[in-house]
């Protein structure tokens, strides 16, 4: 899976990151711990395949009454698995979950979020506390200073890291269909449905798919996801200066956000919303650094007994 | 596929608010078993919407947080159609012709 040639990316501004980088449970992590170094923002993405080879083909169903001890026991010798540790407060949600396809994504998209995170922050993966706000919006708890997106749609999985302020991401398969749907009516601002009426038939979808993931990425950032009224904030399709727009296309917002948009693999489409909150000063943003003496200790603990861990280590140093 | 999911889910629902009785699959959850997306959230409520106009603007920002499995879907568009305003006489009846 490779990223599209440079010249797919919409006039990305200095500070948002390079184009995505291709991560494995192999790495390159020392590239993305040197981007979020460089630039203040990494974005990461995988193929869902790259991150389940691991795990048995045959996990059991989980089963609505199953509890987390009963399908830890029951995924591996001796119940020793190393999932209940890597997922932490998502195990039990996700031994709950029924539809295949749902379980493999979640567990995939949440071992990528917190490799990544344990790269930035030179943790152990099963250190790393993810954690979710009211709304859903995931966090890092106990390290503040670095933000996190993730968003994952057919086989992509996409994770964004900042120390500047808020991120948000979000994946669409650029081949879905948006025009002419209940999206189309559902989303967009009357500005954005007077622009895209100008638009060509044949790239009024890839607009919108773009449209929607923006859109998707500055609510996400802004911890808000589908709790915000799509149709009260827009941008302008295909304009070279991305920003946010008022219904009636007057700027809604500031130099503090940047946009960008790539093609991925060549069939996703991704989107970026990045704000600058000033948080760039803490360049050494290690769990140690960053964390107080007790905090640091009890998070970076002597590695758990698992084999997941272990293995990942012996393979990848952090 | 995803066309055929989210007919049967607005047809389970629609049923239900005609019928008074619980949903088929009322306890199935959107996201978790269904496999739904934030697209496919989109496309419901709008199948809903037109398959019962009575039930007036679902904007989804409210619907979200109740949206959790089909049966949590009814019982919010129960009572959002019991706040709706009672349409006068005639403009039901005009509203049925249309």
């Amino acid at each position: 899976m490779t990223t599209a040639p440079g010249a797919s990316a919409v006039l990305p501004a200095p500070s948002v990151p390079a184009e995505p980088l291709q991560v494995t449970p192999q790495g390159p992590w020392h590239t993305v711990r040197r981007e979020l170094a460089e630039r203040g923002s990494v974005v990461v993405f995988a193929r869902l395949q790259d991150w389940l080879s691991d795990f048995p083909s045959d996990l059991p169903p989980a089963t609505s009454t199953a509890t987390g001890a009963e399908f830890g026991a029951g995924m591996g010798a001796g119940g020793d698995s190393a999932l209940p540790a890597l997922l932490g407060r998502d195990w039990q949600r996700f031994t709950q979950m029924t539809n295949d396809d749902v379980r493999g994504r979640f567990l995939a998209s949440r071992l990528l979020l917190k490799y990544a995170a344990a790269a930035v922050l030179e943790a152990r993966p099963a250190d790393i506390d993810l954690a979710y706000k009211p709304g859903g919006r995931p966090y890092l708890r106990g390290c503040d200073q670095v933000d996190i997106s993730l968003s994952h749609t057919a086989d992509l999985l996409v994770v964004g890291i900042t120390r500047r302020g808020w991120i948000g991401v979000d994946a669409e398969l650029s081949s879905r269909q948006l025009r002419g749907s209940a999206v189309e009516r559902q989303i967009c601002t009357p500005y954005e449905t007077q622009l895209l009426a100008r638009t060509h038939q044949q790239a009024r979808n890839a607009a919108l798919v773009r449209l929607w993931t923006l859109k998707e990425a500055y609510s996400k950032a802004i911890g808000q996801g589908l709790r915000f009224r799509f149709t009260e904030f827009g941008f302008a399709p295909g304009a070279r200066r991305v920003q946010v727009l008022r219904p009636d296309g007057t700027p809604g917002s500031g130099d503090e956000w940047s946009f960008c948009t790539w093609s991925v693999a060549g069939r996703y489409t991704v989107s970026l919303a990045l704000v600058d909150l000033g948080f760039d000063d803490a360049v050494d943003v290690a769990a140690r650094t960053m964390l107080d003496e007790a905090m640091a200790d009890a998070l970076l603990r002597q590695p758990q007994n698992t084999r997941w861990t272990a293995q990942r280590e012996v393979r990848d140093p952090l | 596929m995803s066309e055929l999911l989210l007919d049967r889910v607005a047809d389970d629902v629609v049923t239900a608010l005609e019928t008074g009785r619980p949903p088929a699959g009322e306890h199935s959850r959107l996201y978790e078993d269904l496999g739904f997306d934030s697209l496919m959230l989109i496309e419901l409520v709008d199948r809903l919407q037109e398959r019962r106009p009575a039930l007036g603007e679902l904007p989804l920002p409210d619907m979200v947080g109740g949206m959790a499995d089909i049966g949590s879907l009814t019982d919010l568009l129960r009572t959002a159609a019991t706040a709706q305003p009672q349409p006068a006489p005639g403009m039901e009846a005009e509203g049925n012709a249309a």
